[in-house]
């Protein structure tokens, strides 16, 4: 296919980074969520300096010749996203300062600058900082390039010009690392609203008493960015948690991608601090304004301000799971699908807490990417080792930026008796799944849960996703055999139902395309929705552009990257993409095939790139049940038919809003909630017609 | 959130007593992998199958190119024995009457097995029985009979049932549901791989040789198909199974997919220009499969074309579903497949030119005094099955020679396929047939001596039997058509129906021949007219 059929993938993903910044901007939002939409630009990027950017870079050293599927070299792309993402940081801080800021003042949150301290608030600040932050902060003196102590990369420093020894030329240089302190947001004494001061204006306004009898020349913040995208080694025979160990001590001291400074730095400043992390002009951004933004989320969540923020959502009960009964017997009744976070994460975390204590349960299984700080999945799985289950637990040790964290869990687990697997060798394990094997009366009863986002009930609170609990029988059959697979108990055998990627998943997406494909070849009718965060796959893309060719018609709902250009004359012409930033992070991969009136529905962990279907174990899992895929086929409805919060993508790659907004326009996850609390509702009325005797056990 | 309790629910034990499903399962050490099954069951009803695992190592490699297992290979079964175990205790399956192990050719013809057996009984507590063709043949039979009942397009046709493993290819011949040939051919998918590798033959080379080698090893086969009439190809196996998911045919387990032949040579002739290691990319196969695929698939389109028919019916059964379910009823052989053995073991007498009525007839009176003795001895309907089959084939040697003819038949039957029965099976089968003469098993016959106890006794009291049935059926002229028998004391009193000219010549070759009968049983014997 010729590359100008497809988007870059970077820049596709800073366009997605625009539309959060564009909930920043739009003024109908909530002023402290605009903060924290901001907040969310500012550390997305983070995360993209650290790995694409840094993945980008490595390939430069690798002297890597090559072109992407748009036909960008890697030092075009490094230009343009240079180029992509000084706009956006301007932008930025100019709905901050401009828009933000002001706001931010009238309704009491307002950042003090030393020269506007009250009385009270400098005699707070000198006590501060000859009680603490002299204590704690330590000037480095710099001299070498190639000595450099270590800086925590996304932590803010402030960088000293000192001006030169006698008879020397060259100004010196220290550095003041504000490091992981809590000294970055200062809140000051004050009786009208919430006051705070930046450590680095601080530590700006008394930095001579660091350096007693040295001419300071200037001081600036700086915060730099290094890059993440380190692979572990899984030779034959290695210790995966030692070599994930060393991953991440070598992440600390990898090769910088980004510097944020101050614009009040000074040129030879500037110029040092370029030389020191061998960085070109194009890794620099200069901001006006504090460096890293991602920290003022911490203002959207100060108390007393809730009318700031969205209405408070608590989760639904989701009907016909009844909290007093079994789990099980909810699960044996019928499958059951939760939309999340409109309905609760607690039947996923019952399954396994009834499980851990259940007689008859004989065995669990259960993945883990990343997971919640005091998750209370963990500690189910735990007591159920305790209570002499068999517990096998295969947790992605690689599951990167919760490395540290997964290999604490890992070690935890092991020694609470459960079987721990690291992942399976040269892949990551990305894919949701539970498995419950249970006796009962008639039998070996599997219960199964399958989700589309990780086993975290927190973010479980504010990422929409699938959860579908099923005790079907091939289902269970499938689900066991992949986990003998993961596990290496066993080869990996053909599935029933199931499909998994690395082998198959791929294979059976490409086939469900072709069969639209064939129908509309034939003269009949051939339709695709499909809901997920990232499309990126050359091969699947190439499929669906050949299927809409064919005339089938693809909806697309895609909430970040988006490499597929929809609508382009002779290639893609009946693609749609739609992408919704919202409240709740959009997170759900949801496929949906007419395939000739059966209307086959999958719920996947997988996102549509070359690292989910290659290079990661991946579930793809059929909704079965009628009534579940019915509902999954009317939440991807609502999906497309968003109009408020939605973004149609043009065949240039602008975003625009699909109608022109009206009052009683649709908001997909407004409209979510209402189905949500009106179900529950509905059911709670019914309970309270219906009385249950209590009888004498 | 529920209350953690700190201790396991101490009435967990008697709440799975209550439990009527239990697990059973199968292990079965193959020539390029181990697979188990776990299956459930009440006792009664079909065994569901509940989990499938499949490991490789290739045990088939070194005993068909080193004639022995490697200590290597040998520590890797282990390992992979004992991870089973590990998911049998998961399973709660851990009653060894509910697990059996079983190993094919690439054991079976190890010359180090005995040590191998003993190593993976040390290691992992598996009681590992090698199972012969014939058992393979008899689970198979039993394992497809229900799909020959309802597939119209096999219920009343010629079918040759086929599975190429790794070291040998079992065929069953049938028309309709009756088995006329059984045979196992030291043809399998691994070994012709092993073989074709000494010849270091160039990869354009290797299926013209493998073709060779199929068409001469299966050139018996055209003897025994009949040369008139359509035959269906009915393909068991991973490696056609496969082949069949690939040119997207799907096969449930007891179902029966239609493969064309023409579809599947292409298939063939595709993937036999691939390497090994292009076949495990583009297929996503392990080693042990890749290397196996082109041998097996070959063999499996020879045969086809052999039969001249234009499509090959493939169905999902394997030989652990057949395990598995033979084990709800060990030692249970229905009618229809005690039918099966002795048709078959006809189909060789009529070879050797014996006299079937005559055989038939002392095989009705001898199964006659079989059951009237069961509360003495206690043997089951398997024992029986050797009787009818030994009292059919006991004048086999008459083909080559009167003089010792009973030790023809010894050396016939040891030498000749009959469907159903295992070696030890033939082997006792042969030996009933040895010893229905005057003869008596003395120390220096060494099959004889080389048996167990039980089979001794076995053997003893079976020709004691055959020998009073041949006693009544002395004029061959079925003078003694009807017999009743009864114990009496110490005494077998045999009734003869219908006869009025006397019994005279019976009673004195029963008095000449009944030591054997009296050294098994520890019973005279008498025969009566009968008083009606």
């Amino acid at each position: 296919m010729d590359p100008s059929a497809y988007f870059n993938r970077e820049l596709s993903w800073l366009e997605f980074n625009q539309r959060v910044l564009d909930e920043a901007a739009d003024p109908a939002v909530p002023l402290l969520e605009r903060l924290r939409f901001l907040a969310i630009t500012a550390s997305n990027l983070d995360e993209f300096f650290m790995v694409r950017v840094g993945s980008l870079r490595t390939c430069v050293r690798r002297g890597d010749s090559g072109v992407d599927p748009s036909g960008m070299t890697v030092i075009e792309q490094l230009d343009a996203v240079s180029v992509r993402v000084h706009r956006m940081v301007e932008d930025s801080y100019r709905l901050y300062l401009d828009e933000l800021d002001p706001q931010l003042r009238q309704i009491g949150i307002r950042r003090r600058h030393m020269t506007e301290l009250t009385q009270t608030q400098q005699d707070f600040v000198e006590q501060l900082v000859e009680e603490k932050i002299r204590a704690v902060l330590s000037p480095i003196a710099v001299h070498d390039p190639d000595h450099f102590p270590l800086l925590m990369g996304r932590t803010i420093n402030v960088a000293v010009q000192l001006a030169p020894r006698d008879g020397d030329e060259d100004y010196r240089y220290a550095i003041i690392p504000l490091g992981q302190s809590d000294l970055r947001f200062i809140t000051l004494p004050s009786a009208t609203g919430h006051e705070f001061i930046l450590g680095e204006d601080v530590i700006a306004m008394t930095v001579q008493r660091f350096f007693p009898g040295e001419e300071i020349i200037s001081t600036v913040p700086f915060r730099m960015t290094r890059n993440a995208d380190l692979t572990v080694r899984e030779d034959d025979g290695a210790d995966l948690l030692a070599e994930m160990e060393d991953v991440l001590d070598e992440r600390k001291d990898s090769f910088c991608v980004r510097l944020e400074i101050s614009d009040r730095a000074t040129m030879p400043m500037l110029a040092f601090l370029k030389k020191l992390f061998k960085l070109m002009s194009r890794d620099v951004y200069v901001v006006h304004g504090p460096t890293g933004l991602g920290d003022l989320a911490r203002l959207a969540d100060l108390a007393g301000h809730d009318q700031h923020l969205y209405p408070r959502w608590t989760p639904c009960a989701p009907a016909g799971i009844d909290p007093v009964t079994p789990i099980f017997d909810a699960i044996r009744e019928a499958d059951r699908l939760l939309f999340h976070p409109y309905e609760s994460y607690s039947s996923v975390v019952r399954l396994l807490e009834e499980a851990a204590v259940d007689a008859d349960v004989l065995a669990i299984k259960q993945t883990l990417y990343r997971t919640s700080r005091n998750s209370p999945i963990i500690a189910a799985l735990k007591t159920a080792a305790e209570n002499g289950k068999n517990v096998t637990a295969v947790v992605e040790l690689k599951a990167r930026f919760d490395e540290a964290r997964n290999i604490e869990w890992a070690k935890q687990l092991e020694l609470a008796g459960v079987q721990v697997i690291y992942g399976v060798r040269g892949l990551k394990t990305h894919a949701k799944a539970c498995l419950v094997v249970r006796r009962e009366t008639d039998g070996y009863r599997r219960y199964c849960h399958f989700g589309t986002g990780n086993y975290n009930e927190v973010t479980a609170r504010f990422y929409t996703d699938i959860s579908y609990l099923t005790c079907k029988e091939q289902l269970g059959d499938d689900l066991v055999a992949w986990f003998n697979a993961v596990t290496g108990f066993s080869l990996l055998q053909q599935f029933e139902l199931l499909n998994s990627a690395p082998i198959g998943l791929r294979e059976k997406l490409l086939e469900l395309i072709q069969f639209e494909t064939e129908r509309c070849k034939g003269g009949l009718e051939g339709q695709i929705t499909a809901k997920l965060n990232s499309l990126v796959d050359p091969g699947i893309i190439d499929a669906l552009y050949q299927a809409s060719q064919a005339g089938v018609k693809i909806r697309l709902n895609v909430r970040g990257i988006c490499c597929l250009k929809p609508g382009l004359r002779g290639i893609s012409e009946n693609i749609e993409v739609v992408s919704v930033i919202d409240r709740f992070l959009e997170h759900a991969r949801i496929f949906h095939f007419m395939h000739a009136g059966a209307n086959l529905v999958w719920i996947s962990s997988a996102d549509l790139m070359p690292r989910n279907l290659d290079r990661r174990i991946e579930l793809l899992v059929p909704v079965v049940d009628d009534e579940c895929r019915r509902r999954v086929i009317r939440i991807l409805n609502t999906c497309m038919q968003d109009t408020v919060k939605a973004r149609t993508i043009t065949p240039t790659g602008l975003y625009t809003q699909p109608k022109p907004s009206k009052k009683d326009g649709l908001r997909s996850q407004i409209e979510f909630q209402r189905q949500a609390r009106e179900a529950e509702d509905n059911a709670s009325e019914s309970s309270r017609r219906m009385f249950v005797p209590q009888f004498p056990t | 959130m529920l209350e953690t309790p700190s201790a396991p629910d101490p009435s967990a034990e008697s709440r799975r007593a209550r439990h009527a499903v239990f697990p059973l399962a199968v292990i079965e050490l193959g020539t390029s992998s181990i697979r188990m099954a776990i299956g459930q069951t009440d006792g009664v009803s079909h065994v569901r199958i509940i989990e499938q695992l499949v490991r490789g190592v290739s045990l088939g490699k070194d005993t068909f190119t080193l004639r022995e297992i490697r200590r290597d290979t040998m520590a890797r079964c282990i390992e992979v024995l004992k991870s089973y175990r590990r998911k049998l205790e998961e399973c709660q399956c851990t009653n060894a009457q509910h697990i059996r192990v079983v190993a094919t050719s690439a054991v079976r013809e190890a010359s180090n097995r005995v040590a191998f057996l003993d190593r993976v009984y040390t290691a992992t507590g598996f009681v590992v029985e090698p199972i012969d063709d014939a058992e393979i043949a008899r689970l198979t039979y039993l394992g497809i009979r229900p799909l020959l009942e309802r597939e119209p397009e096999l219920r009343e046709a010629t079918t040759l049932l086929m599975e190429v493993g790794g070291g040998t290819t079992e065929v069953l011949l049938l028309k309709g549901r009756n088995i006329t040939h059984s045979k196992s051919y030291r043809l399998g998918s691994l070994r012709l791989q092993q073989q074709l590798r000494q010849y270091h033959a160039a990869r354009d080379q290797t299926v013209s040789l493998m073709e060779g080698h199929i068409d001469r090893t299966l050139e018996q086969l055209g003897e025994v198909i009949p040369q008139q009439g359509s035959m269906e190809l009915l393909a068991l196996g991973s490696d056609v199974r496969f082949a069949a998911r690939i040119l997207q045919l799907e096969i449930a387990d007891e179902d029966l997919v239609r493969v064309p032949l023409k579809k599947l040579q292409r298939f063939v002739t595709e993937v036999s220009e691939m390497s090994v290691e292009q076949l495990m990319r583009r297929y996503h196969l392990e080693l042990s499969q890749a290397e196996t695929l082109v041998p097996a698939l070959l063999t499996t389109v020879r045969t086809a074309r052999m039969l001249d028919t234009d499509h090959v019916l493939v169905t999902g059964f394997n030989l652990r579903d057949a395990l598995l379910q033979g084990m709800l009823r060990p030692g249970h052989w229905s009618d229809d497949f005690h039918e099966q053995i002795v048709r078959s073991a006809e189909e060789v007498a009529r070879r050797f030119q014996v006299d079937l009525e005559y055989s038939r007839h002392v095989a009705a009176l001898a199964q006659t005094v079989f059951r009237a003795l069961i509360p003495v001895h206690q043997m089951d309907v398997r024992c029986e099955a050797i009787l009818h089959v030994a009292a059919l084939l006991h004048e086999a040697g008459l083909f080559i020679g009167s003089s010792g003819y009973h030790k023809h038949s010894f050396y016939m039957i040891i030498n000749s396929e009959i469907f159903g029965l295992n070696s030890v099976d033939h082997r006792l089968v042969a030996l009933v047939a040895r010893y229905h003469r005057r003869a008596t098993p003395k120390p220096t016959h060494e099959v004889f001596t080389e048996l167990d106890r039980d089979s001794r006794v076995i053997v003893t009291r079976l020709a004691g039997i055959l020998r009073v049935a041949l006693a009544l059926a002395q004029s061959r002229g079925q003078r003694i058509r009807q017999i009743d028998c009864t114990v009496e004391k110490n005494r077998l009193v045999i009734r003869a129906h219908g006869r009025s000219d006397g019994l005279l010549l019976e009673q004195l070759e029963l008095r000449q021949n009944s030591n054997l009968f009296q050294d098994g049983f520890g019973l005279g014997v008498i025969l009566r007219e009968s008083a009606e």
